[in-house]
């Protein structure tokens, strides 16, 4: 028997064999995980971390809420009504991508603060920097976008303010009004419009930036704290 | 066959950079063509596609004349503003509109669109201001701004009287001249400045 086949810890390892030969992608995984830190970093550097499980959270819950929402301002309030009095959890979905918008953006914050402190934005993480401030700027278009679909009073008057906040800029900012609200005035398109941005364009763009800005990451390395008392050695930067 | 047989036996010549022929390299030439078909083809694709998605924000607005009633009503007042809750179009909810309809004259009316000039919340009547809770902006019988951060008067409607009743139509922006409030030929959003060197740098799309 012994001869007939392998020991059973060879066994267990083919599956992940056969996709690492064909692949390689086991390799590019531990690549990405097992990489040296330097040893003074803190809870501080998990920042970017825990703005990507919300990021993720996020998703996850908008396709849950998209199953039952109709972005049609006759049915709009009344399917999100649903979601929250009726679909069995649905308060539980709806109320974690309310409040999981908003950790997003106080994480942001922080995060984005941490950087800048820690100079960590510095040679050579400027285009770290770079994608993280598109990443910012998308991000606050999602909560733009995402508060009109619930469509109630609040959300429209908030819109109609932040629409015309945009047309306050100079030479383009009426034509930009006019392209965010499909016309002169908020219509039925505005809510369409605004909801292909908020859960197609917008995520996957920003679904992108998170991939370079994660591979800009595993390339560079994480910086020490400026405090830091380590010595740099040949080939750090 | 024997135009190929003549191009391998030459191939050497072509990478003679003294050669007029060698200009280019084959892989070169291929490179590019890949590279400029594939650009053309993007742009043929990308601008339908910013057509699709831009040209309907551009198409001008259709509009209706609302019927507000018989124009003689005494609802109209003179020196006393009306409010009229109307909805505008086909919309439902979504085209409602508030007018506040002052009388003139026996056909002559003021009519004064809600929005506030700011940022284009909902402005209330207040026996002598139009007031708006958003951000404080303040307004005076004509809609003239006297408070707040609006930028110019309120907008108007155009009207007309047919049979005796009174039809409303667009609203217009309005421009303070000498203390009296124009009313001009275009709509503009709120923040839009309509007087003074600002008013060039907000073109109406």
């Amino acid at each position: 028997m012994s001869t007939l086949l392998p020991p059973p810890s060879e066994i267990a390892r083919m599956p992940a064999d056969w996709i690492e030969e064909r692949s390689g992608l086991l390799s590019v995984g531990k690549y990405m995980l097992f990489r040296n830190v330097p040893k003074d970093i803190s809870w501080l550097q998990t920042l970017g971390s825990a703005l990507m499980t919300v990021f993720i959270l996020q998703a996850t819950t908008g396709v849950l809420l998209a199953m039952y929402y109709q972005p049609d301002p006759a049915t709009a309030w009344n399917t999100i009504a649903f979601i929250t009095n009726d679909a069995t959890l649905g308060w539980m979905v709806r109320g974690m991508h309310k409040w999981g918008s908003s950790v997003m953006v106080v994480l942001l914050f922080l995060h984005m603060g941490r950087t800048f402190l820690f100079g960590a934005y510095k040679y050579p993480r400027e285009m770290t920097w770079i994608t993280g401030a598109i990443i910012f700027i998308l991000v606050m278009a999602m909560s733009f976008t995402g508060y009109l679909l619930v469509f109630d009073e609040r959300a429209y008057w908030a819109t109609v303010v932040g629409v015309n906040i945009n047309g306050t800029a100079p030479i383009l900012g009426p034509a930009l009004s006019y392209i965010l609200m499909v016309g002169p005035e908020i219509s039925t398109h505005t809510l369409s419009r605004f909801y292909a941005l908020h859960m197609l364009v917008l995520p996957g763009a920003i679904g992108g930036l998170i991939a370079l800005h994660l591979w800009l990451v595993i390339r560079l390395g994480v910086t020490s704290p400026p405090w830091s008392r380590m010595k740099v050695t040949e080939g750090d930067v | 066959m024997g135009e190929n047989g003549n191009e391998k036996a030459g191939a050497s010549s072509y990478s003679d950079v003294n050669d007029p022929r060698a200009v280019i390299s084959r892989s070169k030439f291929l490179t590019g063509a890949t590279v400029g078909l594939g650009g053309l083809l993007g742009v043929a694709i990308a601008v339908p596609a910013i057509g699709y998605v831009l040209g309907p924000s551009f198409v001008s607005e259709k509009w209706y004349w609302t019927n507000f009633g018989p124009a003689d009503s005494d609802q109209f007042k003179e020196g006393e503003y009306q409010p009229v809750v109307f909805e505008r179009g086909e919309l439902g909810e979504l085209d409602r509109r508030v007018a506040f309809v002052r009388r003139d004259g026996a056909e002559e009316f003021t009519i004064i669109s809600n929005t506030c000039m700011h940022l284009g919340c909902p402005v209330q009547f207040k026996a002598t201001n139009f007031a708006c809770p958003c951000h404080g902006g303040q307004y005076d019988t004509e809609g003239i701004r006297t408070a707040g951060p609006p930028n110019r008067p309120l907008n108007r409607f155009e009207y007309k009287v047919e049979n005796g009743n009174l039809y409303v139509g667009r609203p217009f922006a309005t421009k303070e001249v000498d203390g009296k409030v124009v009313m001009t030929d275009q709509f503009k959003l709120p923040g839009s400045p309509t007087t003074g060197l600002l008013s060039w740098l907000y073109p109406t799309p």
